[in-house]
């Protein structure tokens, strides 16, 4: 089988891929291993995406009530739930003033599958099965993918252009064709999340709002309404207090509800799950050469940092846009020699990443001045940032103060961490080792799945 | 109104809303959960405009607000 573009991953970052190459008159092949609808986390979208949405010509299905709720803002509530602060999702216009703006908390099975169906729809081919290893032409170019076929059979898909769109899987990473995967080296989280029936929401437009639930430094919940009825909830904490309680996923959920805070709390005061609770080890990490000849990853598959702000949904569509413009470009005959093709592609999608990155390293170190800039000193810079216009007008004011706060230090030499991150390499650090990690993580899950 | 006055009357009339009569010059005030960090930035909001001083990035610590005494000391560094 030959196509333009193969991508790996029929997630909305390879639909959205695979839509955006079609508007540009570009064919490609989605392979996935699993049948959708399939349980996904990840729920809630940050204002830009509505952009994104609407570039894709899916603004109508967006409003379809029984698959979307709409979201206003975000609220997050401190420690003993007495007080919060709140951020209200604010577009630009095209003088760069704020105006009110929603967003969508999605079910992921819903929308991914819609996201999916779509994209085949609009002539996408669905390659049914599991990539198993990349293939490469004689001087090193990436020409496409095995595939092992879902009725038994093995495919070879040759393309142009392989798109990693396999989320944390992280297809090329670990088939060696990108750099190495940076792991995050002190923030050693944990994720446990169901969904819960009967929650208690505000009333008029609020009542779709994502609400976090502030415990202390690395402890916190979401609270992600999904529909009328149901709303998604997760515990993220360090994997060692999660191990410390010896309890089952279910249980955990259960009474971290009611102990993260009271606030919590009286929003759900009898805990109904009414979907399995899930594990997710929660660490960061980083690639930071994802594209070259013949490849490019994108959302997930390349860098994932922490989900307190829901960036993660944004990044994978917004990356799908720019990344088939450099693929659309590279079919025209631009960049055909260049020893990485995609090289601008990669150095504009890491600055948006470090913005987020760095904000978010900002929440965690310094939350009173990360309050404080919200509230006082950079209230539009900060709304900004979290609505995902982290592409254009950067560093504003309020990064720039976050990056001397945090000592921190951009550039665009790819080969190193930058200084002060939590992607300097600590492998001979034995407590921090990927290794280590990974042995916990696997305990972790292992260890909690009876329910 | 003495700075360590000024201070004193605005945590117990804008934020313990009249709860209590008076605070102690050293008293901590956030390991004991008298105010909390959100009502920290109104009082460093109104620390900045009455004593029309600035409270810099890296000043904006816990450390720096935990008791009223600390509180006066850092505004008389800056005046």
């Amino acid at each position: 089988m030959k196509v333009d573009v193969a991508i790996i991953g029929g997630g909305p970052g390879g639909s959205a891929m695979s839509m955006f190459l079609i508007q540009q008159g570009i064919s490609s092949a989605i392979i996935e291993k699993e049948m959708f609808p399939r349980y996904h986390i990840g729920e809630s979208m940050t204002g830009e995406c509505g952009g994104v949405i609407r570039a894709l010509g899916l603004q109508e299905k967006m409003d379809d009530p029984d698959n979307v709720v709409v979201k206003h803002g975000l609220t997050v509530y401190s420690t003993e739930g007495k007080n919060s602060w709140y951020v209200g999702v604010q577009g630009r216009d095209e003088n760069w003033n704020l105006f009110p703006q929603t967003t969508w908390q999605v079910r992921r099975d819903h929308f991914d599958k819609m996201m999916l169906d779509e994209a085949i729809a609009r002539g996408a081919t669905l390659v049914h099965g599991s990539a198993t290893k990349p293939l490469f032409n004689d001087d090193g170019a990436v020409r496409g993918v095995s595939v092992k076929m879902a009725d038994g059979g093995m495919l070879d898909v040759a393309s142009e252009i392989l798109v990693d769109a396999s989320g944390q899987a992280t297809f090329l990473a670990n088939a060696g064709v990108t750099s190495t995967k940076y792991r995050g080296n002190y923030d050693k989280q944990i994720a446990i999340f169901s969904q819960v029936a009967g929650a208690i929401r505000d009333l008029g437009p609020a009542q779709g709002d994502t609400l976090i639930f502030y415990k202390e430094k690395y402890h916190w919940a979401w609270f992600i309404p999904l529909d009328t009825e149901v709303v998604s909830v997760g515990i993220v904490a360090p994997a060692a207090y999660f191990l410390g309680q010896r309890e089952s996923k279910h249980d955990y959920v259960a009474r971290e509800i009611h102990e993260i805070s009271p606030e919590l709390k009286r929003r759900i005061p009898e805990v109904k799950l009414v979907e399995e609770a899930r594990a997710i080890p929660n660490y960061s990490y980083q690639i930071k050469r994802f594209t070259g000849k013949g490849f490019m990853c994108i959302g997930d598959a390349h860098r994932f940092v922490d989900p307190i702000f829901s960036f993660g949904l944004f990044l994978t569509l917004k990356e799908a846009q720019f990344g088939s413009g450099a693929i659309a470009d590279y079919m025209n005959g631009a960049n055909r020699d260049a020893d990485n093709p995609f090289a601008e592609y990669q150095r504009l999608i890491d600055s948006g990443g470090d913005v987020f990155e760095d904000i978010i390293d900002m929440f965690w170190e310094q939350p009173l001045l990360f309050a404080r800039y919200i509230h006082q000193r950079y209230p539009a810079e900060m709304i900004d940032i979290l609505a995902g216009r982290v592409f254009e007008r950067q560093p504003n004011e309020a990064l720039i103060g976050a990056r001397n706060i945090l000592q921190r230090s951009r550039s665009d030499d790819t080969s190193v961490a930058p200084e002060g991150s939590r992607f300097q390499k600590m492998d001979d650090d034995p407590i921090r080792s990927r290794r280590n990690w990974d042995g916990l993580s696997s305990y972790a899950i292992d260890n909690t799945a009876i329910q | 109104m003495s700075p360590r006055t000024s201070i004193e009357r605005f945590i117990l009339d804008e934020i313990l809303m009249g709860s209590r009569d008076s605070i102690g010059p050293d008293e901590s005030l956030l390991a004991s959960g008298v105010i909390d960090s959100l009502a920290l930035l109104r009082l460093i909001g109104f620390i900045e405009e009455h004593f029309d001083v600035v409270v810099e990035d890296d000043e904006v610590v816990p450390e720096n607000f935990e008791s009223i005494n600390v509180m006066t000391g850092l505004v008389a560094s800056k005046q």
